[in-house]
């Protein structure tokens, strides 16, 4: 077993062998390429960097400490399907309710709701599954919680309107979209075994990504941190609809007056069972952790469907992969013979699961993952890791076959 | 060694110049251990020094913003981990830079970030629960969980 010292070592011979490739004067003209003036000696300007990092800071933790999922007061069944608010945060009715104190869930049966407000039916009960915070010091909690066509909303706000929303279960999955021009990410996923050695708290970081354009510190961007406890014990999932295994979270905006969902991310719920630290390494890959941006983010009109050969693996014994589609399912439009296709064929388990470039003929719809832009050409031409075809037929679309990389 | 990689501090009293020499190694020694990879440490401390230099008249004391502009630029890259993963698979072997006969940066790029910078700052860089803590922007508290995680996971596949 490797000791701390070994550990030293083998850390300082790695490092020793990363040389450094460039130099200070390389630094300067790469910064003068971009417009920037040389500094002036002597000039100590801090006002400017003090107020951006203030302002960003303001935001940058939200207030808040909730307990999640308890309907307390407030129900609301809306009629509409769209995502999770778009509208101001604030003008969702707001309970506040105590964290200090959370309940542990030990009961496969969803709790009654508190509220003598009458609930309109959820899918898969009417408190979130696990327990969610905020986290940040300061301003008193605030949540409020509806349902939306069956799904479970509840947000998390602090008195600046910012915060994060969660839905049980996911809203469903957009197909098509423009790619955003900024996202967050979820930065973190870490979790660690609570005092009782029963709950475990991952944290997610989400890092809202818009202050790379403005050249501001993601240091002081970090967006809201969100905990999420699980708990031992029987799961309350077991008698749920499969959907229900999952929640979707989606940061809000960072200002109260542009309180507007910026990301949605599903996370996968895993229960422990009894003291399971094996959850910190499932969790470790972040692998549950699901980007839910388009399926489809650009579209093409091509006279033919591209039918070359995908990227050469390195290893050029491995082979592309092609195959046709056996049986396939009818679907009304082209996109959700793919969506289908990519989450329920075993041979589409590998393939990357968004961004995909559409490529329209005549009858038929081609759907790939580019390998890499071509300067100044049309996506179609570029070498593909993945195509999957569709092609329409008298009864609707189908997805015929695929070629994939091998690697 | 002298340089904020390493926690010491770091004023201003330097010319752009004199702080990139006293800075660039140590910033490219640990951002290879973070990423796997000599080359992407070079473009990554690159980058942060561009930054550093455009903002060399505001910024007071620009080791901690070196610090914590390499560092998130590290953690950045993990973004896009699953596309390139895909990628990566189709590359000339050569693409990934550093290796060393036991595999240890292999292991440390699976750990998690803060996983995985944590053991680095503490074990290479020296640093204290409380430097790590400031460095990566967290809770001291969350520090020892994550050390003890990482080299749990170091000592597993490092036998």
């Amino acid at each position: 077993m490797i000791t701390e010292d070994e550990l030293r070592d083998r850390l300082a011979r790695a490092a020793s062998k990363s040389d450094v490739t460039f130099s200070a004067h390389e630094v300067r003209a790469r910064a003068a390429a971009t417009g920037h003036r040389a500094p002036r000696a002597g000039r100590w300007l801090f006002a400017g960097i003090a107020a951006s990092v203030a302002a960003i800071a303001a935001f940058a933790v939200p207030s808040v400490v909730g307990r999640s999922g308890q309907i307390d007061a407030v129900a609301s069944e809306s009629t509409t399907t769209a995502p999770i608010t778009t509208a101001p945060i604030t003008a969702a009715p707001i309970t506040t309710s105590d964290a200090s104190v959370p309940d542990t869930p030990t009961s496969s049966t969803p709790a009654e709701p508190t509220s003598e407000v009458q609930m309109p039916p959820t899918i898969c009960g009417n408190e979130l599954p696990a327990r969610f915070t905020l986290v940040s010091a300061g301003t008193e909690p605030a949540t409020s919680s509806r349902v939306d066509s069956g799904r479970l909303i509840v947000e998390f706000t602090d008195s600046a309107g910012t915060g994060v929303s969660v839905s049980w279960p996911p809203a469903p999955r957009a197909l098509y979209g423009d790619a955003p021009d900024y996202r967050i990410f979820p930065n973190t996923a870490d979790s660690m075994i609570g005092p009782d050695g029963r709950t475990t708290a991952q944290r997610l970081t989400f890092l809202d990504t818009r202050q790379n354009e403005f050249d501001v510190d993601q240091g002081d961007a970090i967006g809201p941190v969100l905990d999420i406890e699980e708990f031992g014990g029987p799961s309350p999932l077991d008698d749920l609809p499969a959907e229900c295994g999952r929640v979707e979270v989606a940061p809000l905006g960072m200002e109260a007056s542009d309180a507007t969902e910026i990301g949605r991310y599903a996370i996968d719920l895993f229960w422990l069972g009894q003291e399971d630290a094996s959850f910190a390494a499932r969790d470790a890959r972040g692998s549950h952790l699901v980007d839910l941006s388009p399926r489809v983010t650009s579209s093409e009109m091509v006279d033919v469907l591209p039918r070359s050969e995908p990227v050469q693996c390195d290893d050029e014994s491995v082979p592309s992969e092609s195959a046709p589609v056996v049986e396939p399912q009818v679907f009304p439009t082209s996109a959700e013979a793919l969506d289908t296709f990519l989450d329920t064929n075993p041979a589409a388990t590998t393939f990357i699961p968004t961004g995909w470039h559409e490529m329209v003929s005549d009858g038929a719809v081609g759907y790939g993952i580019p390998f890499d832009d071509v300067p100044g050409g049309p996506t179609s031409q570029t070498k593909m890791i993945t195509v999957v075809y569709v092609e329409q037929t008298s009864d609707g679309w189908v997805v015929t076959d695929w070629i994939s990389s091998g690697c | 060694m002298g340089n904020s990689v390493r926690g010491a501090t770091s004023i201003k009293t330097l010319s752009f110049e004199d702080f990139f020499q006293v800075e660039v190694g140590g910033q490219v020694k640990r951002a290879a251990l973070l990423l796997g990879s000599t080359e992407e440490a070079n473009d990554v401390v690159q980058d942060a020094f561009v930054r550093v230099y455009q903002r060399w008249d505001e910024i007071d004391d620009p080791g901690p913003y070196l610090n914590r502009t390499v560092l998130n630029l590290c953690r950045d890259l993990g973004r896009a981990r699953t596309r390139r993963l895909v990628i990566e698979r189709m590359l000339p072997r050569d693409a990934v830079s550093i290796r060393t006969e036991d595999s240890l940066t292999d292991v440390l790029a699976r750990l998690p970030f803060n996983h995985r910078a944590a053991i680095v700052l503490r074990f290479w860089a020296g640093l204290s629960t409380d430097e790590i803590a400031d460095q990566l922007g967290c809770k001291p508290g969350s520090v020892g969980p994550w050390i003890t995680r990482g080299l749990r996971a170091l000592r597993k596949e490092l036998t």
